[in-house]
């Protein structure tokens, strides 16, 4: 993994590293199959459109376990994700790049844990908002 | 545009809410997180690579943090589509999870869920029907390892993605 980040090393308003994610049919089917997730909006194209979407979507829930990965690469293997919210803001259809990323708005120490808050969002190229949310991570001391 | 409320037609919502549903276990195999990592396209080696994580702090395999959201989700988000009014869509808005205790390749995971909440909201689309239900999941030692709150939307407009 990369190097361990330290609670001493972040900032208020330190930007995250950018995790960029490329959604394809085939990997929806390949999250349908690991998530159990077999509704047919997310890989059967005839169904999407009887259900009034130019093609198949890309599920939600994976979209959100991209932007939880976004947190446990940045917290590395000695930190660890404690709180994590999101929420859907518009529909994404495979074969376009997401952006995942995160900028600190807290730190604190609370019950000898110390914890770093992120918002946290991905975005599509052009910059329009998909998932937005908010995280909480907790982080080793030096 | 229906004038009667949304909620007027949940009575099948209404009656199972703050109820727990039936505990539903499962266990954490290895071989389904390795699968369910690759999905994601997440090449974390603590999901992946079990000499890599026996020496880490977890001593094991760990699952990535959207795992049991995604293994427990559809018996209630199934019943919701069932009860929610006629005609309305289906949306999954969003979720929020409090992780407590990591969860490991061997685990046993008791889940389980009620529905929490119901509201309807209007947006100048139409009304709309929130149902948020909250998951519970405990390892083998009985220790709540996430909570995890998730709310679905039946939008009076009919475009649904569940």
């Amino acid at each position: 993994m990369t190097k361990q980040i330290y609670f001493e090393d972040v900032s208020i308003d330190q930007t995250l590293p950018v995790l960029k994610k490329h959604p394809t049919t085939r990997q929806l089917v390949q999250w349908a199959g690991a998530a159990e997730e077999f509704y047919e909006l997310h890989y059967d194209k005839e169904f999407a459109i009887s259900k009034g979407f130019p093609g198949v979507i890309v599920h939600g829930q994976l979209m959100a376990s991209f932007l939880a990965q976004l947190i446990t690469d940045w917290a590395g293997d000695e930190g660890s994700l404690k709180k994590f919210k999101v929420s859907y803001l518009s529909i994404v259809y495979p074969g376009y790049d997401l952006f995942c990323k995160g900028t600190v708005t807290k730190k604190s120490v609370e019950n000898g844990e110390n914890l770093v808050n992120c918002e946290i969002w991905m975005e599509k190229e052009g910059g329009e908002k998909v998932l937005a949310g908010e995280a909480t991570a907790s982080l080793p001391k030096r | 545009m229906s004038e009667q409320s949304l909620m007027d037609q949940a009575q099948g919502l209404k009656d199972i809410l703050g109820k727990e549903l039936a505990p539903e276990v499962f266990d954490v195999e290895k071989g389904h997180i390795r699968l369910f990592a690759q999905a994601i396209g997440d090449p974390n080696p603590l999901f992946t690579n079990l000499e890599y994580a026996r020496k880490s702090r977890y001593g094991n395999i760990i699952a990535p943090p959207t795992f049991l959201m995604d293994k427990s989700m559809n018996t209630m988000a199934y019943i919701m589509m069932a009860k929610k009014p006629a005609g309305t869509g289906f949306l999954n808005g969003g979720a929020e999870v409090e992780y407590f205790k990591p969860v490991k390749a061997g685990d046993t995971i008791t889940s389980t869920v009620k529905l929490v909440d119901l509201q309807e909201k209007t947006s100048r689309r139409g009304k709309l029907l929130f149902m948020t239900a909250e998951w519970t999941h405990r390892n083998q030692h009985g220790e709540v390892v996430t909570r995890w709150k998730n709310t679905f939307i039946a939008p009076e407009e009919n475009r649904s993605t569940k």
